[in-house]
């Protein structure tokens, strides 16, 4: 892991699908974005955000046993932006992520990377 | 019906003697009782009531009604229904369709619905003395409609998410081949392989597949081969999301063998077979008599299907061996993860 002063932004994945997981992974790397997971759980995304330097992160919602709210609210504590994945037609989000962006499953790579641009530059 | 409200003894009510009933109530009570549709009139400061045999069943075990105040009739509804009352007794026409009232007809609390209207009765100097019920009870359409909205929300989700997986599947093919005409060519038999996987969901119960359907779906595009092919292993039910990977992965390894395995030769042979022993479920794909293999250079999106996602959907353990007398793929899991869970809907269905 480098810590350099211009190290490039690296966005965590947290999709509990493999193929799309993998998919997303390889349209993100190829748009020069680097990746920190697919975190598949809860518990591997925590511990991600813990051990690894990120500065944003995409969240699927529905994870296979559990949402991805716990996820949510440790970025928010620590002030790194996200957006969440979806594939329901209108989940709706619980009011302490009200405000958050929300895409729907399938997201073209334009989307993907203006959206974390978005992100990115919010913090900045 | 009529003969019952004949014989009643009417002088215990409010409404006195038949005899003595007014020209209005006769004839409101007369056409309800020669009506097949259910209905009933309350006449009167109490409200008796009349009804005919059509309306009997919405009763269900409650007493007998007849010639009982409506406010007894729907003691555990009064609070509900009352107001309709009032506005009826003061003129007004009543319309619900398909009205929620919580009753109790069977000994316990029920939600039933209703498409009622009340009438206002007058009398000669036309001042309002009763009321005229006639409903119909529409609580198993409503039911049904409910079940059909969780329905088609998870038919969506479904639908949401398959097409979120077609896409990585377009993504990764085109990524993984040399030409378009190669990509296309794979695309288009994985896509089919999805689509005639989701046929045997559809025929079955939507939510779980026989893995025998599945296995003959997969392969079913290599027709000209299946003779060469042997299935054996028991019924068993698979879930939604191990039809899909086990036929995608199904369909790689056959597609592999009629290019370079065991089917590029009349003499080649496939065994496909699965058993579990209530600890561990075995499916195992065995070449046999084909050209000599060797492993591919490079493992493509196709091994992918088998090693990585086929393995990761039954929480399980794939191994590929590119053996030199034939490919051999074995997934291993715990029976237990081959458990399926049911939505919401499929409850209310079994129960």
């Amino acid at each position: 892991m480098e810590h350099g002063a211009r190290r490039a932004p690296r966005i965590l994945v947290v999709e509990d699908d493999l193929l799309i997981a993998m998919d997303l992974v390889d349209e993100l790397e190829d748009a020069g974005i680097s990746v920190a997971g697919p975190a598949r759980t809860v518990k591997d995304a925590l511990r991600m955000i813990e051990l690894q330097d990120i500065d944003a992160a995409l969240l699927d919602v529905n994870l296979q046993d559990e949402d991805s709210y716990p996820i949510a609210a440790a970025l928010q504590q620590r002030g790194l932006p996200f957006a969440f994945l979806s594939g329901h037609a209108a989940a709706a989000l619980p009011p302490e992520f009200a405000g958050q962006q929300m895409l729907q499953k399938p997201v073209t790579t334009a989307t993907l990377t203006s959206v974390i641009e978005g992100l990115l530059s919010s913090v900045s | 019906m009529g003969r019952q409200v004949a014989a009643f003894d009417w002088s215990r009510t409010s409404l006195g003697p038949m005899e003595n009933w007014p020209a209005a109530l006769r004839i409101s009570v007369s056409n309800v009782l020669n009506s097949p549709f259910p209905a009933f009139v309350a006449w009167g400061p109490d409200l008796i009531t009349i009804h005919n045999d059509a309306f009997r069943p919405i009763l269900g075990m409650k007493p007998a009604p007849l010639g009982k105040p409506m406010a007894e009739n729907w003691a555990e509804a009064w609070e509900a229904v009352s107001p309709f009352v009032e506005a009826t007794m003061r003129g007004e026409s009543v319309f619900f369709e398909n009205h929620e009232v919580e009753i109790d007809r069977s000994g316990q609390m029920e939600k039933a619905y209703f498409t009622f209207a009340y009438s206002p009765l007058r009398d000669e100097e036309g001042v309002v003395r009763g009321l005229m019920d006639t409903v119909v009870e529409t609580t198993s359409s409503v039911e049904a409609e409910r079940k059909a909205r969780i329905r088609n929300g998870e038919l969506m989700h479904r639908m949401k998410n398959t097409l979120a997986i077609v896409s990585a599947i377009a993504n990764q093919t085109y990524r993984s081949s040399q030409t378009v005409k190669e990509a296309n060519e794979r695309l288009l038999r994985r896509l089919t392989t999805l689509g005639n996987a989701q046929s045997v969901l559809m025929s079955e119960d939507h939510e779980a597949a026989d893995i025998r359907a599945v296995v003959e779906s997969s392969l079913a595009p290599f027709r000209q081969a299946i003779g060469q092919i042997k299935v054996e292993g028991q019924p068993l039910h698979l879930a939604e999301r191990h039809v899909f990977s086990l036929a995608l992965a199904l369909n790689e390894l056959a597609s592999n063998a009629m290019k370079y395995g065991a089917l590029t030769v009349p003499e080649g042979r496939v065994r496909l077979g699965w058993r579990t022993d209530g600890e561990d479920f075995v499916l195992e794909w065995r070449e046999t008599g084909g050209p000599a293999v060797t492993e591919p250079a490079s493992s493509g999106f196709g091994s992918f299907l088998i090693r990585s996602v086929l393995a990761d959907d039954f929480n399980g353990e794939v191994t590929l061996d590119y053996r030199r007398d034939g490919v051999v793929c074995r997934l291993v899991t715990a029976e237990s993860n081959l458990a399926f869970r049911r939505s919401a809907a499929h409850h209310d269905h079994a129960a």
